[in-house]
């Protein structure tokens, strides 16, 4: 009975640890990749194209190194379609189409969003 | 591929390591939130083990949640037998001094049909001879004959076969089992010495074994069975 307890606490102590854990990093991740987001969009609203460029560059070489860890967490499918909205709006603002760059940086900010909804423990998950 | 080859070996030591933990009985009989823990189980598993895209903590932390309520459920139900009622339900008597409960059979939804493969798998075959039947929490009919119609107890028949306990096993397939040799407080020279007087060794049985009134079994490769008396019965000591 005892053995039973103590296995018991320790299963319910490792999960608990693996869901904060899990919570914390996506939300870092999704914080700070929708943090450039904002940048990359500032800058295109500012006028400089360039340096967005550069800063959604930066985005896809972070997100890359947060794919690595989150692929543990978080099904493919998830990451691999931020990947390709961050691949897409580059390839959008490279090509002068601001309107597809827009809308692919909207679809990249719900795509986020709903990585960081989908972890979180609230009811609509729950049910 | 390796990836799933290698998902798939985590994953089933890790449903071993779950269903030993849980208990022998889950390898036997189950109660019900037994065997909605086993079913689960399997299907919280099947998709990580061959979707390599869905990461291995999704099949790993259900499992880990069915663990933890059903050692919650377990050890409360020690605790509480109105809980234990209320999660595995009570046994059921549904033959009492020979005669068939009707209104039990019809409160848990048996048909006499039910009842008589229950009694068969109990080993009575014709219904007269049952004396009691009881239908157990995990569904299954344990059923026994009527006083007068089983075989008498050594005791009626004032007889006094002595304690007959678990045999120990010595030897399997050759190799001398030490930790039973050491709790029947023989030793392996003992062990050695008894074989060689008739004319065989360790490494020529296939299983020796010794049972509490200290007769001793032993068959050899060649399928020789051998039975003696190996110690006296007063000097076996577990």
């Amino acid at each position: 009975m005892r053995m039973t307890l103590v296995s018991m606490l320790a299963v319910a102590l490792l999960a608990g640890c693996i869901c904060c854990f899990s919570l914390t990093r996506i939300e870092r991740a999704t914080v700070e990749i929708d943090g450039m987001r904002m940048e990359v969009l500032e800058l295109i609203d500012a006028d400089r194209p360039h340096e967005a460029r550069e800063r959604l560059r930066g985005m896809a070489e972070a997100w890359s190194r947060w794919e690595q860890e989150l692929a543990v967490l978080v099904p493919h499918d998830m990451l691999h379609e931020i990947a390709g909205l961050i691949i897409e709006g580059d390839a959008n603002l490279e090509a002068g189409d601001l309107d597809d760059f827009n809308r692919s940086m909207a679809m990249l900010g719900e795509a986020i969003r709903h990585l960081y909804e989908e972890e979180r423990p609230q009811l609509n998950n729950i049910l | 591929m390796t990836s799933i080859l290698i998902r798939a070996i985590i994953l089933y030591f890790l449903l071993v390591v779950t269903m030993r933990a849980m208990g022998k009985r889950q390898l036997g009989q189950f109660q019900p939130y037994e065997f909605v823990m086993v079913m689960l189980i399997a299907n919280l598993v099947a998709t990580p083990m061959s979707d390599v895209s869905t990461p291995l903590l999704h099949g790993v932390l259900p499992v880990a949640a069915l663990y933890i309520v059903h050692a919650l459920i377990t050890l409360l139900s020690l605790r509480s037998d109105r809980l234990r009622a209320l999660i595995s339900g009570k046994p059921s008597v549904i033959i009492s001094r020979g005669v068939i409960q009707q209104k039990e059979l019809k409160r848990l939804c048996l048909t006499v049909s039910d009842l008589m493969e229950g009694l068969r798998m109990a080993g009575i075959l014709d219904p007269a001879e049952a004396g009691t039947a009881v239908m157990e929490a995990n569904g299954t009919i344990t059923a026994f004959p009527d006083s007068r119609r089983r075989p008498p107890t050594a005791e009626e028949m004032n007889l006094a076969p002595g304690y007959e306990g678990m045999p120990m096993i010595l030897i399997m397939d050759g190799r001398v089992q030490i930790h039973n040799l050491t709790t029947a407080q023989l030793e392996e020279k003992w062990l050695d010495r008894t074989l060689a007087d008739r004319g065989t060794d360790r490494k020529n049985v296939f299983l020796c074994s010794i049972d509490t009134q200290g007769r001793m079994t032993l068959q050899d490769r060649e399928g020789n069975i051998m039975q003696f008396q190996a110690i006296a019965a007063g000097e076996v000591k577990w």
